[in-house]
């Protein structure tokens, strides 16, 4: 395997430099400007690989190699998330409200790491094709359900693109394991934007108007019960309330009260049952006097990690983490903009292990955190993954 | 010859006993015609130790070689309380009781396995032992929560056996079909029953009393939204309401409210967790000053194919009907007690199609009828299973 985890730990400083540095200057999704300019000047820096800025908005494309061989894709999400960071690192965010809480200041670190590991490789002359190194912006979605790998495709950043690989951190997994997932992986990830309508009317005289608020609880009451009582049971889904909201004054009737939630779903045919019984749960309105505006917009598909590429994945995640510490099981309903990545190229996500183990860090949270031990361990194994499919191409095999 | 040739040369046989059990149905725990049946039979093909009255009543035969393995295969026996109108001319004789899950044909099934591993003992080639289990009462419970499976279990049935083997015929999947599926098949089944408990009072004056219907409003949107809210997405659960009753005249208001439900689990975790969601929900009661009582009754376990037993099958049957005609995902969140002698000998249960492809025959409905051409197919399928493990021909 040629010591590319050696290599890797060699890296451990720079990254982890770069990733404070991300760190203490999260962005939001299509804001990465900073990280952005980042990203390309160590790419610069690196040497011998062709830069391309504004991809998909503040996205940046890397590319290593030459020749007719194939073209590997490697990605890492660059966007940060509208959190008040409380994790006590000493490098927390200096842009207040804004942190980097699901860990993709890690995935741009990493990426940048193998960015290194891969230019040894060009000197040796192991790299018989492309890689290209695909930093996105804006992986976690917007209201309008616009999301960065969508915008970066529209640019051509994958046209060429054979197989596509990534990784994200999880804050649940110790250090030292990683998830490998043949097949369906993440789910599929909507959102329902609905508002409940009504007359309105005065506190003390509710039978003069009518009731948004009373609507809106048989929605509610509706839209919890389409999980456990019209989903297949064998097939995983999920339909979630995230932010309810009406009114203005204790005793003004509301006219209006705003419902919205995620759906996430693996089944392409429950995908769409949840969307014609969320539009049922809010058509109730009618049979109670009111009206409804609902919008659903579809968010990420459904996740696919492709077999071929899996193996590959665990053949190298298997030399250098060990079979034994890759879990192979564990599926989840979050949703990834990468599986539009791989739509257009066969592609894995890798899950790497990279708990802090002080407490729980969730992702998502004000205290998440991660182990920067985690950083080499996924810096190799996409690089060595690289390193092998190259050999592979060229008919070498594979030295283990 | 091969086994499936064998297996044919019995299909006569076998349809003349499954019609004889299908225009004799009885009802779990009261197979006596069907157990002296299965016991006459056992006799007759020979070199067969027969006991019956286990369980109850079901029928224990064994046959071999004393020394070696053992494996145990198993039929249910039991009929539905059901008016039979499949339109077929061996049709019930006993009105309201029906086989309408095709239990006739796995306790005839078993015979004909019986007559074809009679034949294998007879080369000299086996050694080990084979049990045939004729349960009772799949599909009922007795006085004590009971199902014939536990029963019999309790009664040494599966005393030494090593593995177990079954099959189920499917009236939805055509003829020539088997499904086989590694790991877990079957739903943990569990029902419970609460009564609500309020006042009651004069429909006039609600005021005076306190209401257990109006009680049983937030308690059956907590039950609705365990599945959907409490549950783990990636591990199926359902929970289900199937009796709710209450009061008996328009003005008034009732003292208590009866509801009856079925939970059913995969995960071993989220079944405990549904009975705790389930005395969380009916405990909404107290909140309102009422109160409540909760039985909960356990079930079948899930049941589990194990992979290595399953692997046997699979080859057996890949062989006879072709590796493209085994389903290998079909799983579900209906229940058999089968899975209790998987907890006790690691085995596999297979879905034998048997679809007679006229129109819809559903099991458990009046007009259930299978493809009795499905049957030498499920008995080779068995025999032969048995007979390489008993001549060491499996892995």
């Amino acid at each position: 395997m040629s010591g590319m985890l050696e290599r890797a730990q060699q890296l451990h400083a720079e990254m982890s430099r770069l990733r404070r540095d991300i760190h203490a200057h999260p962005e939001l999704g299509f804001q990465e400007v900073r990280t952005a300019a980042l990203v390309a000047d160590t790419l610069h820096e690196i040497g011998g690989i062709s830069v391309r800025t504004q991809v998909g908005k503040t996205g940046v494309v890397g590319e290593i190699g030459t020749g007719d061989g194939p073209v590997i894709g490697i990605r890492a999400d660059m966007d940060a998330l509208p959190i008040l960071e409380e994790s006590g690192t000493a490098f927390a965010s200096t842009n207040a409200g804004v942190m980097h809480a699901c860990g993709h200041d890690a995935h741009t670190a990493i990426l940048l790491g193998v960015a290194h590991l891969l230019k040894q490789e060009v000197a040796k002359g192991t790299i018989t094709g492309r890689v290209r190194f695909l930093f996105q912006p804006a992986e976690e979605v917007g209201g309008d359900g616009v999301s960065g790998a969508p915008e970066m495709i529209k640019d051509g950043a994958l046209v060429g693109v054979d197989h596509v690989i990534a990784l994200h951190v999880a804050s649940g997994m110790p250090v030292g394991k990683v998830g490998l997932v043949s097949g369906s992986n993440f789910a599929a990830g909507d959102i329902f934007q609905g508002n409940v309508l009504a007359a309105g009317g005065h506190g003390a005289m509710p039978h003069v108007g009518s009731d948004a608020v009373m609507m809106a609880m048989q929605v509610v009451q509706a839209l919890n019960a389409i999980v456990s009582r019209k989903v297949d049971p064998m097939l995983p889904a999920v339909c979630s309330i995230g932010r309810i909201h009406g009114g203005s004054a204790f005793n003004v009737i509301p006219a209006v009260v705003e419902i919205s939630g995620t759906l996430r779903s693996y089944d392409p045919a429950v995908r769409e049952l949840l969307f014609a019984e969320v539009e049922r749960a809010f058509a109730l309105t009618r049979a109670l006097g009111g009206d409804y505006e609902l919008s659903l917009v579809r968010g990420y598909p459904a996740g696919y990690n492709d077999p071929t590429v899996t193996q590959w994945m665990d053949d190298v995640a298997t030399q250098i983490v060990g079979t034994t510490n890759i879990d192979r099981a564990t599926r989840i309903m979050g949703s990834e903009d990468f599986t539009f990545m791989q739509q257009r190229a066969p592609g894995t996500m890798m899950m790497l292990g990279a708990a802090v183990g002080d407490m729980e860090r969730p992702h998502h949270t004000p205290v998440f955190d991660i182990d920067e031990t985690a950083m080499p361990i996924g810096a190799a194994i996409l690089a060595e993954t690289v390193v092998q499919y190259f050999q592979r191409a060229s008919g070498k095999g594979i030295a283990s | 010859m091969s086994m499936l040739d064998r297996a044919h040369s019995l299909s006569g046989e076998m349809s003349r006993l499954r019609r004889d059990i299908h225009a004799h149905p009885e009802l779990a725990f009261e197979e006596v015609r069907t157990a002296a049946l299965v016991a006459d039979t056992l006799r007759e093909i020979g070199g067969i130790e027969v006991k019956t009255n286990v369980g109850i009543t079901g029928v224990v035969g064994s046959i071999g070689t004393g020394d070696g393995p053992t494996i145990g295969i198993r039929a249910d026996m039991d009929a539905l309380p059901i008016i039979e109108e499949s339109g077929v001319d061996f049709s019930s004789t006993s009105h309201g009781t029906m086989h309408a899950c095709g239990h006739d044909s796995h306790t005839a099934i078993l015979l004909g396995v019986a007559h074809l591993l009679k034949q294998e003992f007879a080369k000299g080639t086996l050694r080990g032992n084979v049990r045939f289990i004729f349960q009772p009462a799949e599909e009922a419970t007795n006085g004590r929560h009971q199902s014939g499976a536990p029963m019999m279990i309790d009664d040494g049935a599966l005393d030494g056996v090593d593995h177990m083997i079954a099959l189920h015929v499917d009236s939805t999947m055509p003829v020539g079909q088997v499904g086989l599926k590694s790991g877990h098949i079957t739903a943990a089944v569990d029902s419970f029953k609460a009564w609500i408990r309020g006042t009651g009072g004069h429909g006039a004056y609600p005021h005076q009393g306190t209401d257990p219907l109006w009680m049983l409003i937030p308690v059956m949107t907590a039950l609705h939204n365990i599945v959907s809210r409490r549950v783990d997405p990636m591990h199926p659960a359902v929970v289900s309401l199937g009796v709710v009753r209450g009061g008996t005249v328009s003005n008034v208001i009732p003292a208590e409210v009866y509801l009856e439900g079925t939970l059913r689990s995969y995960d071993a975790g989220v079944r405990e967790q549904l009975l705790k969601e389930v005395e969380a929900a009916v405990a909404l009661s107290r909140h309102f000053d009422g109160d409540y009582t909760l039985e909960i009754e356990r079930g079948y376990p899930p049941g589990y194919n194990d992979p290595m037993v399953t692997k046997w099958m699979d080859a057996v049957a890949t062989e006879i009907v072709g590796g493209d005609n085994i389903i290998r995902d079909r799983a579900g969140m209906g229940a058999e007690d089968f899975a209790y002698m998987q907890q006790k000998a690691p085995g596999t249960m297979i879905n034998l199609g048997a679809a007679v492809g006229d129109f819809k025959r559903a099991h458990h409905t009046p007009v259930f009828a299978i493809d009795e051409r499905a049957m030498p197919i499920g008995a080779a399928i068995l025999a032969e299973t048995a007979r390489r493990f008993l001549a060491g021909e499996v892995e």
